[in-house]
């Protein structure tokens, strides 16, 4: 048996978090994107519970404007695990009234998921979510909680969390109150994809290299989709291209790769010069954008 | 610097290595298997190469704290290209306004301050760093004290063109009653003192006078400019008189003492409860690579197995060990990191045990070596106390104290000593503690605890308060 590793250390962590957060509530959801960091998620509750089935459901905001690679891997991962699988709709807030789908050639749902998402939670009194988010991948989120307290209207106030010491997590909450939990804060993207390479994880193709028609937005290349404003004009090309994050088909760019295995990944990763989500149009739109949407309630 | 802190800071004698632990404790050499001995080597060992550094920074505001990082993380390369655009976009790609890549939230990049801490991720060779960057004010001590919880080096930050702080000091005092082993003092803006080694160096003594009342392992001294890089990742060329390696390396080559103590102590997280035989074969998917060891027993009985993360010390199979508070006795039978056995199991692990007798072990329950050292079991306690409230804390107010895994009632019944953080000296007693306090205080509780001191032990000395009303978490303690 070898020395502990960093990522042992991590999942030991997350492990400890997880069972934490299992004792502590009784609705409680995993936000399931079908993007390799939720899905990360779900073996090390597998794990942490071993062998009990995984005690969350997990719960996916569906924008309406995914990959459908991303809806397929999905419904067969909650198939083949038995798990519960809870959706909000975007489409269904947008039908509602309760939200206006954005303008422009690409319209970002993103705003809109989080008004989807507290309906959710309150739909299914949900006193706390387990997300997938961690600390390295936004400014914003490097100052993130593990056990991070929402209000009653599910906003984030940076300037007011409680202080989190040692391992002991305050886990109480007043009755229109909620949490969010992120086990691997502390993981980098590195570490995400050395632990799929570890454990053999099942991730979505859209992560490997392939050939895809795209259009280049300055320094992005989007993929061409249905969820294109029909009137813009432009001109793809087809490229051979990976995805680094899974979002919406309209705001997730895709980067120039020749990785086609998750070992290739890590080696790329190694060498990039670009952060993961530097690629994404609703991150872009300013300094503060993640920060400004984490307050509303975003993940 | 005329005022030491009080000697009950200082360094806690008999400190049990663990080679002088395993000599004491035949238990754990004699009749292990190969493989245990193996796995102790190379986990145990205090220098093992457990390559995780958690450090985190401190010093009064305008030191330099977040120029220093955004130095370190752009001469690491781990900025990346994105990151420097938005700089240049906003037109702050200065060496001056590095900090703006650690002050994330709006507000404080409005107000130039930190606020909040913020969490960064760098690599060098083969050690990962975890760096907590903390805000300098006063009124946002309490988020410098929840990243020193947790670290095992303090970067102390020291203007070299001002007199050293209250805040500074300050700082050095908390991370020590933290127990945070090493300390490195980086002597910022050289630049400004024309490189001088004698003002180096004067600083140096004073914090000597300082630092050595204080429980540091190992102390580090520094002379940087974080704005111009001297002495951060590359060695200065304008301070040649200093001959030891540049900051980052440092870091990277310092044996990161392996703090936990070496007596056994298991808190039960969460108990597992499974019957092998009905547990359902797709309960874990071929693809999650966990199902081909699912336990299988002929037997129809359900199978228990308690979960948690070790918090200190040794533990394997066919070990005895107690059972608090019932103080039972039971032998563990297997240990499992998720679908995997191990042959032992030590700090930080998270781990499930399976036991030989069906006892009453529920969430809060603590096992414990059979012969090991025992924990104190105590309904009252005497610890120190640090206020993360913004109103005061008044004796005799019910709270929830959260220790391990338990939740119990608390009240302070007698504050102390408060520990005047202009004089560092032990202040008499007073009705309350004010927003920031450290003092020392008697904890009286609703059930007992089983408690070690958090000099000896930091994962089992350890609480927090919370507000019965509001849920806030208002104070730190560590037992005495």
């Amino acid at each position: 048996m070898k020395a502990l590793s960093h990522l042992d250390i991590l999942e030991a962590e997350a492990i400890y978090i997880l069972r934490e957060s299992r004792a502590s509530f009784e609705r409680i959801a995993i936000l399931f994107s079908g993007g390799k960091d939720s899905i990360t998620l779900a073996h090390l509750a597998a794990k942490a519970f071993y062998p009990q089935p995984i005690p969350f459901a997990l719960l996916h905001i569906d924008t309406g404007h995914n990959f459908p690679e991303t809806i397929h891997f999905r419904d067969n991962f909650v198939k083949e695990n038995k798990l519960k699988l809870i959706i909000g709709s975007v489409a269904e807030t947008i039908r509602s009234g309760k939200a206006q789908e954005e303008a422009g050639p690409f319209p970002s749902r993103n705003a809109i998921q989080s008004i989807t998402l507290l309906e959710t939670i309150s739909k299914h009194n949900l006193q706390a979510c387990i997300g997938g988010g961690r600390r390295d991948e936004e400014k914003a989120r490097a100052k993130e909680r593990f056990f991070s307290l929402r209000n009653a209207f599910g906003e984030w106030d940076p300037k007011t969390q409680r202080p989190e010491l040692w391992n002991l997590y305050n886990t109480h909450i007043q009755p229109q109150e909620n949490i969010r939990i992120f086990p691997i804060s502390n993981w980098t993207e590195l570490d995400v994809w050395e632990y799929i390479l570890k454990n053999n994880i099942a991730i979505p193709d859209l992560y490997f290299a392939h050939h895809r028609e795209v259009i280049k937005v300055n320094h992005s290349y989007i993929p061409v989709s249905p969820f294109i404003d029909p009137t813009y004009q432009f001109t793809s090309e087809t490229k051979q291209i990976r995805f680094r994050t899974i979002g919406d088909m309209t705001c997730t760019a895709a980067i120039p790769s020749q990785a086609k295995t998750v070992k290739a990944i890590t080696q790329e990763l190694r060498t990039t010069q670009y952060t993961e989500r530097g690629s994404r149009l609703d991150d872009k739109r300013s300094t503060s954008a993640m920060e400004e949407r984490k307050k509303q309630g975003y993940f | 610097m005329t005022n030491a802190p009080p000697a009950l800071w200082k360094n806690a004698k008999n400190k049990v290595t663990f080679n002088t632990f395993l000599q004491n404790h035949s238990f754990i050499k004699n009749n292990t298997p190969a493989i245990v001995n193996t796995f102790l080597n190379n986990v145990m060992n205090p220098f093992s190469k457990i390559n995780l550094l958690r450090l985190v920074t401190a010093g009064s505001v305008d030191n330099g704290k977040s120029t220093l990082i955004g130095r370190l993380l752009y001469d690491s390369k781990a900025l990346y290209l994105d990151q420097k655009d938005i700089l240049i976009k906003e037109n702050s790609f200065t060496a001056q306004n590095l900090a703006y890549i650690t002050d994330g939230l709006k507000a404080e990049r409005e107000q130039g301050i930190t606020i909040d801490v913020a969490y960064r991720y760098f690599y060098h060779k083969e050690r990962r760093f975890i760096l907590a960057d903390t805000p300098g004010h006063i009124e946002y001590t309490k988020n410098m004290i929840t990243a020193t919880s947790t670290a095992d080096l303090m970067l102390l930050i020291i203007d070299a063109t001002q007199p050293l702080t209250e805040q500074s000091k300050r700082h050095a005092i908390i991370s020590s009653i933290l127990n945070v082993p090493h300390i490195i003092v980086c002597v910022n803006k050289m630049d400004l003192v024309a490189y001088k080694e004698s003002v180096f160096y004067d600083i140096q003594t004073q914090l000597q006078a300082f630092l050595k009342n204080l429980s540091f392992t190992t102390i580090d001294y520094i002379p940087i400019s974080a704005i111009n890089g001297d002495n951060v990742v590359t060695q200065s060329t304008r301070m040649l008189w200093y001959k030891s390696p540049p900051l980052r390396d440092q870091l990277t080559k310092i044996k990161i003492i392996n703090d936990t103590s070496p007596h056994g102590r298991f808190p039960i997280q969460h108990v597992i409860h499974f019957n092998p035989k009905t547990t359902s074969k797709n309960t874990l998917a071929p693809h999650m690579a966990l199902l081909k060891d699912k336990p299988t027993s002929p037997k129809n009985t359900p199978i228990r197995r308690y979960a948690g993360q070790v918090a200190s010390g040794v533990f394997k199979p066919k070990q005895k060990v107690t059972v608090y508070p019932s103080r039972m006795t039971t032998t563990i039978t297997k240990i499992f990191v998720a679908e995997k056995e191990v042959p032992a199991a030590i700090y930080p692990m998270s781990i499930a045990v399976e036991l030989s007798d069906n006892i009453a072990a529920e969430r809060g329950t603590l096992l414990i070596p059979e012969h090991d050292h025992p924990p104190t079991v105590t309904s009252t306690l005497t610890a120190y106390l640090c206020s993360l409230h913004t109103e005061p804390l008044h004796p005799q107010t019910p709270y929830l104290l959260k220790h391990g895994c338990k939740v119990v009632k608390a009240k302070i019944e007698q504050v102390i000593s408060k520990l005047n953080i202009h004089t560092f000296a032990a202040e008499p007693p007073s009705k309350t503690l004010l927003p920031n306090d450290i003092a020392t205080v008697k904890i009286q509780v609703s059930k007992p605890l089983f408690i070690d001191a958090y000099r000896e032990n930091r994962h089992n000395g350890n609480f927090i308060l919370i507000d019965p009303n509001t849920f806030a978490t208002i104070a730190a303690g560590m037992c005495q």
